[in-house]
């Protein structure tokens, strides 16, 4: 009995031990936390995509749902896209989307999504996700792989909602889904 | 016991050969006994060990650089820190659902379904190496043959129980390897009155991935102990106009299991070779998707005959359809068959049992989003069992049934933090047998971070195909009791930090007129279930992750007597942490498991256990290379379960990626 539990000592030193490295390779100078990476992202995508009518005003970039960016998104008040002001907004009900020029999907119940959907169909709305149940609904869906974050793009929602992404984007994306 | 049957052996006549082979059939053969007490001191002690873990954590610091002003091109190349996420649920329950990804079954060296169960909150897997079953044990059953009909198994959310004994197959049986699966999620009590008769206890979800998923080939080889060799090639891709494809094939063979044989003339021990073969094919473009497999798993010389195969197949065709802003539908065909063999000799001569169940059906499901905070769903399913065919030794049994299923169920958005969720789910089999299963809940959200779930329903089952044949056999009875559970379950979700879930959920159940086919008899007993169990769940930034649930249960009938196989206390601890990045990982997984009764004898008791199993996987170190290699039972326990457990067992696993 003493033997066995000498040995799951062991066992979780080893793996305390060989953890260290681990999370010392990762605050290497370059790597760079995955929300702070996603804003980054959700900056250059709006950089990148063109609204069919832009309204005078702010650039709303819109969260729905929980928000898991912390202070990261904060960084991107004020940022200039396509000479506007860029807002972030924080929204809970659906029908606030039609304000939005895109609208970051973070963790919600699937029955409150397809409501947003259903209200903001064929408006000019980018919708980004990261969660996998989401992958094909969203128009952007990015995900981590082998430590970089990557994205997909779906041509065919965007176009029904009269967007267009410029030439970079599309080359940039991990797959480019269109039927 | 064996000196009667071998009395009454010589004495009948061959007719009752058909009794012998369908007690057989409906039963489990005793083993020695051997006791250990359960061991949580060893469990608390690595939990201790664990925490200290996370008290010495250093997180990570928020980089100060501001990356908008870095080329897009750059940040696409620049390494990430993975942040911590909890897994998020696909079904949709009012219960407090348990999830496993495929990031766990990695991790932890899950090679079939029943390593997958055996890891989840208030499960227990009794996985029998004498006839290549599993029984799985949970909230108020255990039994042998206690869950068959009972819980059913989705693939993609549409069932695969057989017809003829609603068995769902969660080991060399079932249709999916488990690299094809991206998680799998159980869902216990009576799900929802969406899912139909035999989710009467439970329901298991499978979610498999998709072609994309793989984006290219991938070969696979396996061997363990026990000359476990499995062999896999699987292809999946989603092409440019959208199609995703998904194909797969595998062949596995494990030979020189120990079967222990108890026959007339005493103990025999002898070799067992278990085999199968695989297909799964899943194809999916815009609205349509077309998903297929058929598993066969011979098993040589198994304890109750000589020779002895499980053949499954099924095809499902689904279209969802957007029929206006408010109206959804999904519509589904599918066709299934399921072929039973087992072969042998006895003092006759040479005898077969046999049984073969075809069916097809067709659902359609509506989603209405008309009416404000309501999201109302409607069902409509006929199913047809065109073909149930059962031989025993003698007599044959070649029936067929219908049913006609009808539910409505509605999401109702009361307030921003109440909802209600309530609906029915009604039945009717050909031969005039109704039943009506209602269901209420109601999710309140008092804050942000916390969720309290109350619901309460009452489910019903229809008997099935081989309960009725059973009865008939033996009892002389015609009809077989609707079993009706009434169900009362309160859950509570609490978001204790930005990554760390716990939950708990309190039960009763009160099951009136269970089916007990008990050793060649059949009963129809009241059934009373309650327990408790809390999971706590966490991640770390960098893909640490740890689970840990603990469950406890009592289950008792009418008389008061403690239920076979359904232990008092379940406790489970898994914990994964990236050595090298991914280059390296481990997994470390204990499960302990408290005494128990006998399935067959409630003179005797099952000592309690525990088993450590240990994972170390390595990812893409070589360019397209992984491999996997684990240890299940670490400290070789030997302990006793519907059968004895086969000792410590190594396992490796390497697998190639051709995109």
């Amino acid at each position: 009995m003493m033997r066995r539990l000498i040995f799951i000592f062991g066992i979780v030193q080893v793996l305390l031990l060989g953890a260290v490295p681990g999370i010392a390779a990762a605050q290497s100078a370059s790597a760079v936390p995955e929300y702070a990476m996603k804003a980054a992202y959700l900056y250059n995508f709006s950089l990148l995509t063109s609204w069919p009518n832009q309204p005078s005003g702010a650039f709303n970039l819109c969260v729905f749902g929980q928000d898991d960016f912390g202070p990261t998104l904060d960084g991107l008040q004020g940022k200039v896209v396509d000479s506007q002001q860029m807002r972030v907004l924080h929204i809970s009900r659906a029908e606030d989307a039609k304000q939005c020029q895109v609208v970051f999907i973070g963790d919600v119940e699937p029955k409150r999504v397809a409501r947003l959907m259903a209200v903001i169909e064929r408006s000019p709305v980018l919708t980004i996700t990261d969660d996998k149940r989401l992958q094909n609904d969203a128009m952007i869906y990015l995900a981590a792989e082998n430590q970089r974050l990557v994205f997909e793009v779906n041509a065919d929602t965007s176009k029904r909602a009269n967007l267009t992404f410029s030439s970079k984007l599309l080359r940039l994306a991990k797959r480019v889904v269109m039927q | 016991m064996s000196n009667k049957n071998e009395a009454e052996m010589r004495e009948s006549p061959p007719a009752d050969r058909a009794r012998e082979r369908v007690r057989v059939a409906s039963s489990v053969h005793r083993v020695a006994k051997l006791g250990f007490p359960p061991n949580f001191k060893r469990l608390s002690f690595a939990g201790l060990v664990a925490a200290a873990f996370v008290a010495s954590h250093v997180r990570a610091d928020d980089s100060e650089m501001d990356l908008t002003k870095l080329p897009f091109e750059q940040l696409v190349n620049t390494e990430i820190i993975t942040a911590s996420k909890l897994a998020k649920q696909v079904s949709e329950a009012s219960s407090a659902v348990s999830i496993v990804t495929a990031a766990d079954i990695k991790a932890y060296g899950y090679r079939t379904l029943d390593d997958i169960l055996q890891s989840m909150r208030g499960l227990s897997v009794a996985q029998s190496t004498a006839n290549g079953y599993s029984f799985l044990g949970g909230r108020g059953f255990g039994g042998v043959g206690d869950y068959a009909g009972r819980i059913t198994l989705l693939i993609d959310s549409h069932s695969v129980n057989e017809s003829v004994g609603g068995q769902s197959f969660f080991g060399a049986n079932g249709f999916l390897d488990v690299e094809l699966i991206d998680r799998v999620e159980y869902i216990p009590g009576a799900g929802s009155a969406m899912y139909g008769n035999g989710a009467f206890l439970g329901v298991i979800n499978v979610i498999t991935k998709k072609g994309r998923d793989f984006d290219g080939t991938q070969v696979a080889q396996e061997d363990g102990s026990h000359q476990w060799n499995k062999s896999r090639l699987t292809y999946g891709k989603q092409l440019e106009n959208g199609l995703d494809l998904l194909i797969s094939g595998s062949s596995y063979s494990n030979d020189g299991r120990n079967a222990t044989r108890y026959q007339m003339a005493g103990a025999e021990e002898r070799l067992e070779r278990e085999q199968n073969h695989r297909l799964f094919l899943k194809a999916s473009y815009s609205e349509w998707s077309l998903e297929s497999g058929w598993v066969r798993r011979p098993i040589y010389a198994p304890i109750s005959a000589e020779y002895s195969s499980d053949e499954s197949r099924f095809i499902s065709l689904t279209h969802d359809a957007r029929l206006n802003q408010n109206l959804r539908l999904s519509l589904r065909g599918t066709f299934g068959e399921y072929l039973f063999n087992n072969t042998g000799t006895d003092q006759w001569g040479p005898w077969f049992d046999f049984s073969r169940g075809r069916w097809g059906g067709i659902d359609a499901k509506f989603v209405g989003t008309w009416f404000d905070n309501h999201t109302l769903v409607l069902g409509v399913e006929h199913r047809d069992d065109y073909q149930l065919r059962m031989v025993f030794a003698n007599p044959l049994t070649d029936t067929n049934r219908r049913t006609e299923s009808f539910y409505v169920y509605d999401d109702y958005e009361l307030r921003s933090n109440v909802q209600l969720n309530y609906g029915l789910r009604y039945e009717r089999r050909d031969n005039g047998s109704e039943i009506i299963s209602p269901r209420a809940a109601v999710i309140f959200k008092p804050w942000s971070a916390t969720v309290l779930k109350f619901s309460s329903g009452v489910a019903n089952r229809q008997p099935t195909p081989f309960e009725e044949y059973v009865a008939y056999i033996y009892a002389g009875v015609n009809s077989v009791r609707t079993e009706r559970v009434q169900l009362n379950e309160f859950v509570w979700e609490q978001r204790l930090a930005p990554a760390t879930r716990l939950m708990a959920s309190l039960y009763r159940y009160r099951t009136d007129g269970r089916t007990i086919l008990f050793d060649s008899s059949y009963v129809s007993q009241k059934v009373f279930a309650q327990g408790a169990d809390v999971e706590v769940e966490h991640s770390w930034d960098g893909g640490s992750r740890l689970k840990a649930s603990y469950a406890w249960q009592d289950s008792w009938n009418k008389q008061g007597v403690w239920m076979t196989n359904s232990p008092h206390h379940l406790a489970k601890f898994n914990f994964t942490t990236p050595v090298w990045g991914e280059k390296l990982r481990v997994g470390l997984e204990t499960q302990a498991v408290s005494r128990r009764l006998e399935p067959t004898d409630p003179q005797v008791r099952f000592g309690g256990y525990s088993v450590t199993n240990l994972t170390l996987t390595s990812s893409h170190a070589i360019q397209g290379w992984q491999a996997s290699f684990s240890v299940r039972n670490v400290f070789n326990r030997s302990y006793s379960d519907v059968v004895t457990s086969d000792g410590r067992n190594v396992w490796l696993q390497l697998s190639r990626d051709f995109k």
